[in-house]
């Protein structure tokens, strides 16, 4: 008995992993970290670090109870040739270990080069205690700028990405995307990286357009209609709404959520992809004067008109211009190992064709 | 030897072969596989599977020549001195590279994820002390104490693998390939076989079983073999489903890369797939026990010492030599440069000596049977 209690206090003493652990006031929690290109190819690194004030007007739950005179938070720059460098100049700014396990966003600028950007992306993987399921977002704007702004509705800009994408049933689009996907997608043969983009307001930020990157630099930015024809395509979007003229009135229905499946055949060896979407939606804003139960039908048709022939129009576009967010070119060169250029010129000149099925699930307790 | 109850039940037994798939198994499956076998995985993963079996078959033999006898003891009846002595060399120095691998392998990871400041040595000596805890009252307390950890961790495991769902995007992966490369598939099935290193434990402790009960255990063998493999087709599918193939290959732990994902907002732990990553690391430290034990059982009969000082002297002594060998690994690469040289001969021994074993046995029977009427020692 006396050896099991020994035994045991022992693996206490030695198990707990106090022997590495650092108290708080030690460690510069970096909430937000954002990369963009520096002069002379160099690399620049910002990281978003909370004051004690920060923290402490998290602590009531509520939004905007930080007093105004107060600065949440501070950021601290570094640049250097490589990202360890710049790691270090930006570390050499402050008394306490930058520490990056309660990371919420990684930031990239779109201007980053290829070579930059997949460096700064193998290094992100190999930081052990980095929190992998941060979110990761591009931007277009300027790192001074961007990280001096604070939104309107969060006192600390690094809690608006966790609001922004915690709902995941809050966006018209679902724009989430996750750091470890970026290697993820990188390695992928066929399939292109895309992220959510980050625009300043006067606000604040806003995020509704998507980038998509070829192989490692980014190549296309999205309209926010484009990227909602695309995020049904991908089933990423769930608020979706069409605008329709119906004698000779406004009608729209909305929340629209789609459930795609992709499927391809090779016809006289040219590719054709074909897309099924079923999507559900809800009838808001129809005439009061008209009767809405014999219009159903005809409105489901028309939605599905209006929304294969956007979507068709969005996709034909991507696949011109050699960009694939989908997993089908993934699909076929797992199946067929070392056919991928062959396939990569087939889905540039593939014939899309868009079924869609509108099911008005929804239409309101008016008739 | 001090003995209380010196019998273990036949779950026990079929689970101290099935934990010892995790010490080194778990964490770096299916990478291997995958990058050999490409999309034939499956079929791959199927090889292996079979392969177990067949292993399972075999041993379960070699344990029914003389199942009221250890496996040096049995081989003592049947091989001349100097065949025996280089039979007990060859298992003791299996059994010892089984838990070097296992500890580097797990405080690498260890020291990865959760303690990055630590130094490695305390983590190396913090785990191995655990092991020989874990032996330190013998068979029934470690079979015991295994299969209380061993079968809520699995329940846990299976159910925070269904966290994953939402993160699988990639479910063309997951469908088996029509299109069959038999030499590359079979390539990576046999450098992916020591997902399934442990049952060669069989023969060692067949004899720890009620002999009336003796059937029932092999019974459950089979079954937990059967149980394993569904469990790691599990883990084929969420690595890759969730990381695409192509990714899969460059993460050096690709299923605990995937557990990492789950993330419950609200709940106290939101890492839930860090804690069943711990509780995997728990469940390994029993393979290195169980080695452990294996090793002390196969060096007692060979210098004729039975007691219980003497084989816990031998388990610390072992411990001692393992925490000093693993630490000689520079970093996880090394590991895995050594455990890609180690593990086939491994294979091939525990693959190879059955087979010699039962048809000495055989030949000794029907010599035996042929110079007097009554076998003597069957």
């Amino acid at each position: 008995m006396g050896m099991q209690a020994i035994v045991m206090f022992l693996m206490l003493g030695i198990l707990t992993g106090c022997a590495s652990n650092r108290p708080l006031n030690e460690r510069a929690l970096v909430l937000v970290m954002a990369f963009a290109p520096g002069p002379h190819k160099q690399i620049s690194v910002a990281f978003q670090i909370p004051t004690p004030q920060g923290l402490t007007s998290l602590t009531s739950g509520s939004t905007g109870s930080g007093s105004p005179g107060h600065k949440t938070s501070y950021t601290v720059f570094g640049r250097g040739s490589t990202l360890s460098q710049a790691f270090g100049q930006a570390q050499s700014q402050v008394n306490q270990g930058l520490y990056l396990g309660q990371l919420q966003a990684v930031i990239f600028s779109t201007r980053l080069s290829g070579a930059q950007f997949q460096a700064i992306s193998s290094a992100l993987t190999r930081i052990g205690q980095l929190d992998k399921t941060a979110f990761a977002l591009a931007t277009t704007a300027p790192l001074r700028q961007f990280m001096r702004k604070t939104p309107d509705s969060t006192p600390l800009p690094g809690l608006y990405y966790t609001t922004e994408f915690g709902c995941s049933q809050c966006q018209t689009v679902q724009l989430r995307r996750r750091v470890w996907s970026i290697e993820k997608y990188l390695n992928a043969p066929a399939q292109n990286l895309w992220l959510p983009l980050i625009t300043l307001e006067p606000q604040g930020f806003h995020v509704d357009q998507m980038v998509i990157y070829r192989h490692n630099h980014a190549a296309k930015i999205l309209s926010s209609q484009q990227t909602a024809d695309i995020g049904y395509v991908l089933g990423l979007t769930s608020k979706g709404a069409v605008n329709l003229h119906w004698d000779g009135q406004t009608v729209s229905v909305r929340s629209l959520k789609a459930n795609p499946k992709i499927r391809w055949q090779w016809i006289d060896g040219l590719l054709h992809i074909h897309v099924y979407l079923r999507v559900t939606g809800s009838v808001e804003e129809f005439p009061a004067d008209l009767e809405l139960g014999p219009h159903v039908r005809g409105l489901q048709q028309q939605t599905s008109a209006q929304l294969s022939s956007d979507c068709l129009t969005a996709v034909t576009k991507l696949s011109r211009n050699d960009l694939d967010p989908f997993t089908i070119g993934n699909a076929y060169e797992w199946q067929h190992p070392g056919t991928l250029s062959q396939w990569r010129d087939a889905y540039a000149h593939a014939t899309w064709a868009i079924t869609v099925t509108v099911r008005l699930q929804q239409l309101g307790d008016a008739t | 030897m001090h003995e209380t109850t010196r019998h273990i039940s036949p779950l026990q037994y079929a689970i101290i072969e099935t934990t010892s798939f995790m010490g080194i198994g778990i964490f770096e499956f299916p990478r291997v596989l995958v990058m050999h076998a490409g999309s034939d995985v499956w079929w791959g993963f199927l090889a292996d599977w079979l392969a177990a079996y067949v292993g399972a078959w075999l041993l379960l033999k070699v344990a029914y020549v003389n199942p009221r006898e250890t496996l040096l003891g049995a081989a003592r009846d049947i091989l001349s001195s100097t065949p025996y002595w280089i039979f007990g060399i060859a298992d003791t120095v299996v059994h010892l590279i089984l838990p070097v691998l296992a500890i580097a392998q797990f405080s690498f990871l260890v020291v990865t994820f959760f303690l990055p400041n630590t130094p490695i040595w305390l983590v190396d000596i913090a785990l191995t002390a655990m092991s020989v805890y874990v032996t330190w009252w013998d068979l029934p307390a470690l079979a015991r104490t295994t299969q209380v950890i061993y079968l809520p961790v699995m329940a846990i495991s299976v159910v925070l693998l269904t966290l994953l769902v939402p993160y699988m995007t990639d479910s063309y992966a997951a469908i088996p390939s029509l299109d069959l490369h038999v030499l590359p598939t079979l390539t990576g099935a046999f450098k992916s076989l020591y997902i399934f290193i442990g049952f060669e434990v069989i023969p060692i402790f067949w004899p720890y079983i009620r002999p009336d009960e003796q059937p029932r255990a092999r019974r459950y063998t089979y079954l937990a073999l059967t149980a394993a493999g569904v469990f790691y087709s599990a883990i084929i599918f969420a690595t890759l489903t969730t990381e695409n193939p192509w990714y899969l290959e460059h993460l050096q732990w690709p299923a605990v890369s995937a557990l990492r994902l789950i993330n419950v907002s609200g709940l106290i732990i939101n890492k839930l797939g860090l804690l069943i990553v711990v509780l995997w690391g728990i469940v390994s430290l029993f393979f290195i026990s169980i080695r452990f034990w294996a090793i002390s059982h196969v060096i007692m009969p060979l210098i004729r010492r039975r007691t219980l000082t003497w084989y816990r002297g031998i388990n610390v002594c072992l411990a001692v030599l393992v925490v000093g060998v693993s630490l000689r690994f520079p970093n996880i690469r090394a590991v895995d440069t050594i455990t890609k040289k180690l593990i086939p001969p491994i294979i091939v021994f525990v693959y190879a000596y059955p087979v010699v074993y039962l048809i000495v046995a055989r030949l000794l029977q029907h010599r035996r049977h042929h110079s007097s009427p009554s076998p003597a020692n069957s």
